[in-house]
Order: structure tokens, then C-alpha cells, then sequence
């Protein structure tokens, strides 16, 4: 499994535990549009378990580039530590 | 204000700015304004879909609903909104400050961050949107907050959300004296459980509605609409005399013990 898609599996994760919804539904195209209940309420929900399942702490720019699984995926690669 | 009494809660001639006004309440609360006569400017930030949503039926309706996706927690966002504001002239009738936010967890498991977030839609966005808007508001205006019975009862894994709320109507209390003398009414909604989509990001929901339903002399939850109905009177000319008042549209369960 590449990194991104351990990351996207474990995003899936974290959209279950904050709505309910099968992580196998969430894809990189995935937005708030396709997800109920994921509005502000639930946005920070979602951040949350994010933060909680990575090990990262979100600033609020990145909560609000958040809007995609794809720029969800994007900022969690970049706060990982890097394989050397 | 008409002489006639059915006029009295009509919104003719309003322009009024509704945050969060795509989604659940927000959206109730911007298509019943609209129907009774308001342009409504609908303020969001997330949910495109829900947007889109309101959109349609405001085309097929032919409502004065202008959408405006601007985050209210930021400056630009912020900014973006005046822009929004000034493109439909220079006068606002009004504000309702429907958007919220919050993480439901216990004590323990709440950050800095999960507070900040919290407070700064629900509580700072309304602080920053009454100092930006209010050269705006005419003689007349009514700023309604919304809010909920977390302000003042305590329920499961709301401290952040309910400590928002209640610094909500402090504010919400303060600002209908100073603003009083300007003739900008400021009034609070404090709106019961309603199932909408935010109960998705609460835990226990289902248990939580059930026992809420049991507890509402009603038999069951307040709607979107009937919360609606409280905002449209509080931003009617019916509500002229009403400043810093509580309004409570639950179907009861507050009264009960």
C-alpha cells in the first residue's frame, strides 16, 4: 500500500467516525457536497478525528483548505514525517 | 409601519443577512424571509450542494436569495462578504446569525484549538459582523441570534458549543442596549432540538432525540419552518416593541422539568 493510500484508508476512517459514512464511499473526490452533515458542525468534527488518528495538530488556514478528501490528503502528507 | 395588521409581518423591503443560511435552520429561516417578501443574502461556507439546493428552489419560486460563500472567521472572508453586502445597495434591514460550529466531546478530549474554533463562528463572527454592518443598518433593523438551550442547561458533551451560546446571547443582551438608541432591535432565538444534519457530528443522537421527543409536551421537535416563523416575527415590524428578549420556539421541552 502506498503512503497515500494508507493515508486515504485511515481519512475513510475518520469520515466514519465523524458521519457515519462507509469509508470504502470516500474518495479523493469526495467533498462536502457528497457527505451529510459535513458543514461546519461537522467540519470541525472531522478535524478532529483527523488530528486524533495522525498524531497532527491543524491550524485554522488548514482547516479551512480542508474542503476535499484530495486537500485533506494533501496536508496530512505534509505534516508527516518524511521516509528516509 | 402599516397601519394594517396584516402587513405587520410581512419582510416588503428587507434586506436581510442570514449566516448559515443554506443549510437546516439557516436555510428554513432564509426561504420563509424570502416568501415573506425579504431579499435574503444566504451566507455559507461548506455545504456547495445545500447552496445549490436553496439556489433552485429560489429560481423556481422567483425569491430575492443571493448566496454569499464567505468564511466569517477571517478577515477575507469578512471582507468578502461587504463586497457581497454593497453589490445589493447600501442599506441592510437586518442580520441573523444562524452559522455554528462545534466538537462534542467531554472535557478531557477538548484542545485550545477546539475552543477557538468554536468561539470564533459562533460568538467572534457576530461580534466582527455587528461592528462591520452596523453603518449599514437602517432605522428599524433587528439582529436576531441564534441560539440554544446548551446556553443556559446543560447537555451531553456541549460544554464548547453551550459556553458559545451563552456568550452569544451575553453579547447578543449588551448589544440590544447600546444599539437600541440607533433603532436596531437585537433579540436572541433560542431554538429547540430540530433533526436536522447536525446531528451527524453528535454523539448518541438517536437516544438523545428519542429522549428529547419524550420529554416535548408536543410529542415531537420543533421543525426548520416553526423556527422560522420566530425569526420572521422577530424581523417583522410586529416585533417593533421587542428588544433583548429570549424567544423560545421548542414545542415545550423547556418548560418541563
Amino acid at each position: 500500500m502506498s503512503d497515500t493510500e494508507y493515508i486515504l484508508a485511515k481519512v475513510g476512517e475518520a469520515f466514519k467516525a465523524a458521519f457515519d459514512t462507509d469509508p470504502q464511499l470516500v474518495s479523493m473526490g469526495t467533498n462536502a457536497s457528497n457527505i451529510p452533515g459535513w458543514d461546519s458542525m461537522g467540519h470541525l468534527s472531522l478535524a478532529s478525528n483527523l488530528e486524533e488518528a495522525f498524531g497532527i495538530n491543524l491550524d485554522v488556514d488548514e482547516l479551512m483548505e480542508m474542503e476535499s478528501v484530495r486537500e485533506i490528503v494533501r496536508i496530512i502528507e505534509a505534516k508527516l514525517p518524511k521516509k528516509v | 409601519m402599516s397601519a394594517s395588521g396584516n402587513d405587520l409581518f410581512s419582510l416588503c423591503n428587507k434586506t436581510i443577512l442570514i449566516t448559515g443560511g443554506t443549510g437546516g435552520i439557516g436555510q428554513a429561516i432564509s426561504l420563509r424571509f424570502a416568501r415573506a417578501g425579504a431579499t435574503v443574502i444566504a451566507n455559507y461556507l461548506r455545504n456547495e450542494k445545500a447552496a445549490e439546493h436553496l439556489k433552485a428552489i429560489a429560481a423556481e419560486e422567483g425569491l430575492a436569495i443571493a448566496l454569499c460563500r464567505a468564511d466569517l472567521t477571517n478577515e477575507r472572508g469578512l471582507e468578502q462578504l461587504d463586497r457581497s453586502l454593497q453589490e445589493l445597495g447600501p442599506h441592510l434591514s437586518g442580520l441573523v446569525h444562524c452559522a455554528a460550529t462545534g466538537i462534542h466531546r467531554p472535557i478531557e478530549e477538548l484542545t485550545d484549538r477546539h475552543f477557538d474554533w468554536t468561539l470564533n463562528l459562533n460568538v467572534r463572527a457576530f461580534f466582527k459582523l455587528v461592528k462591520l454592518l452596523m453603518a449599514r443598518f437602517s432605522k428599524g433593523s433587528s439582529i436576531v441570534a441564534v441560539s440554544s438551550w446548551g446556553a443556559v442547561r446543560t447537555l451531553p458533551y456541549y460544554s464548547l458549543v453551550g459556553s458559545s451560546k451563552g456568550a452569544l446571547e451575553a453579547l447578543a443582551r449588551h448589544l440590544a442596549v447600546e444599539l437600541a438608541p440607533h433603532g436596531i432591535r437585537v433579540n436572541i432565538l433560542t431554538a429547540g432540538a430540530v433533526l436536522t444534519d447536525a446531528w451527524k457530528a453528535m454523539p448518541n443522537s438517536e437516544a438523545r432525540i428519542a429522549e428529547t421527543i419524550r420529554r416535548t409536551p408536543a410529542g415531537r421537535l420543533a421543525t426548520a419552518e416553526e423556527i422560522a416563523y420566530g425569526a420572521q416575527f422577530l424581523c417583522s415590524d410586529a416585533a417593533a416593541g421587542i428588544i433583548g428578549h429570549t424567544l423560545v420556539v421548542d414545542n415545550g421541552t423547556g418548560i418541563m422539568s
